[in-house]
């Protein structure tokens, strides 16, 4: 089987759960302490698709407002992208159609995968009334407490990633 | 003159200094009912402020608006004369602490001392190599023929030869790592590192981070990154960059040959153009850097 490595950033504002989702990918756990992220810290996790290991390098860069704020080298060399955001926080998700702009200049080639993290804070009506008022509709409603849906994006992305390569 | 004006006349006459003595006494009394009366208004004002001072100590606020400027004051003379005041104290008390918990203090500071001792001893160190270098080079004897002979087919100076043994230099990892990505490319370990692909990951962001924060500053690369006893020389090339883990003291020769040597690897044995890091290039990049290394260890009589 080849293996091949692949840098990943986790993008979005400050607090929408972004180190956490990768704690229940990389290592199944809920951190419940909230510590902020500060600068970027690095995780990895292999994923198995078509016959092919993805070694899953992953940036997890701390949140800012704007992804505009986001120190530009951050972002070189990344072959996907996971863009957060908060279901619960309006503030975060705002920006997102503008900040979704500015990576796809940054990294044109790079797959984006959007994802609205903390499903577990809403009830369904709440849930339904959030997504009316959505810039852009995410491709997965998360919940990195519950696990829910956690693993599906990283694959995604995965996935997105090994088409780009072919 | 009759009867009743003589009686008048001897009254007024007996009177007189009885008289005289009421109106004094009255008038007396009207200054004491006047100092009563001024008292009263004193002792009222004084009611008042103390109403005031009670309510001002009351009030949290308003009682910290009035003692604050007064230890403001004191903690600004304290702040200048603290040395005057006190100086005596504070020198007695830590002489009687150093001197009755001499292992508590050297354990406390040991960490910062050990460490400014030690960065100031492996600085004079480089420079009393340097030094050492730049006189041998200019120096002939015949006591040195024979080193100069052994340390020119070893491809070193004598001086170098004559000291490494004592230096004790050792790479004990080299990183061979995608420069916009992190991504290892390849790896040399002496001793087995846990996660190498977190460690080109984190080395990316630091130099990524310095790049940042100086970009208006200057233009440059990091070259060097210090750890304890470990240093971290960085090698830029176009696509990727080495780094190479050494410890050990060593001198700019040293440094010099160790550059010189991966740029001949780097142009043999790491491709112009990388699309893909994948396990294929790891493994021959890292089997071809391993050889490198060791060949240089040889050479360098590490």
């Amino acid at each position: 089987m080849r293996s091949i490595s692949k840098k990943v950033i986790l993008a979005g504002s400050f607090c929408v759960g972004k180190t956490s989702l990768i704690s229940r990918f990389v290592y199944s756990r809920f951190p419940f302490n909230y510590q902020t992220t500060l600068g970027v810290r690095i995780d990895k996790k292999a994923v198995e698709l078509e016959n092919t290991s993805i070694n899953m390098i992953i940036w997890d860069i701390g949140g800012e407002q704007s992804q505009a704020r986001v120190p530009e080298s951050y972002y070189l060399g990344s072959s996907g992208v996971i863009y957060v955001f908060d279901l619960s926080r309006p503030s975060s998700f705002y920006n997102m159609a503008a900040d979704i702009e500015f990576i796809r200049q940054k990294l044109p080639k790079a797959p984006i995968v959007i994802v609205g993290n903390k499903m577990d804070l809403l009830d369904e009506r709440t849930l339904e009334e959030v997504k009316s008022i959505l810039p852009l509709e995410p491709d997965f409603y998360t919940s990195a407490k519950a696990g829910a849906n956690v693993e599906n994006v990283f694959l995604k992305l995965a996935q997105a990633m090994i088409n780009v390569s072919k | 003159m009759n009867e009743k004006s003589l009686f008048e006349q001897l009254q007024t006459i007996l009177l007189q200094e009885e008289r005289k003595s009421r109106l004094e006494i009255n008038k007396k009394v009207q200054d004491i009912k006047e100092e009563v009366t001024d008292l009263k208004d004193e002792v009222e004002v004084i009611k008042e402020d103390v109403s005031g001072l009670k309510e001002d100590y009351q009030n949290d606020e308003k009682f910290g608006s009035k003692v604050e400027p007064i230890f403001n004051n004191k903690i600004k003379d304290l702040k200048v004369n603290f040395q005057q005041y006190f100086g005596h104290e504070v020198k007695e008390t830590i002489k009687a602490e150093i001197k009755y918990s001499r292992d508590e203090f050297i354990e406390t500071l040991y960490p910062i001392i050990g460490q400014i001792v030690r960065r100031y001893v492996k600085y004079q160190f480089d420079g009393f190599l340097q030094n050492v270098s730049d006189k041998m080079e200019k120096a002939f004897s015949p006591g040195w023929y024979w080193k100069r002979m052994k340390a020119f087919f070893a491809g070193v100076s004598s001086e170098e030869l004559l000291v490494k043994e004592s230096m004790n230099i050792r790479i004990e990892e080299a990183f061979v790592i995608h420069l916009e990505s992190g991504l290892l490319i390849g790896c040399y370990s002496s001793n087995n590192t846990t996660d190498v692909d977190l460690i080109a990951g984190m080395l990316t962001a630091i130099k990524a981070f310095v790049q940042d924060a100086f970009r208006e500053k200057e233009y440059g690369e990091l070259e060097t990154i210090e750890y304890g006893k470990y240093r971290i020389l960085i090698n830029h090339f176009h696509k990727y960059y080495i780094a190479s883990v050494l410890t050990g003291v060593f001198d700019s020769h040293f440094k010099q040959n160790l550059d010189k040597h991966l740029m001949h690897f780097s142009g043999k044995h790491v491709p112009d153009s990388i699309k893909d890091v994948d396990d294929r290039l790891f493994e021959s990049v890292s089997k071809r850097l391993k050889v490198s290394i060791q060949e240089f260890e040889s050479e360098y009589n590490i």
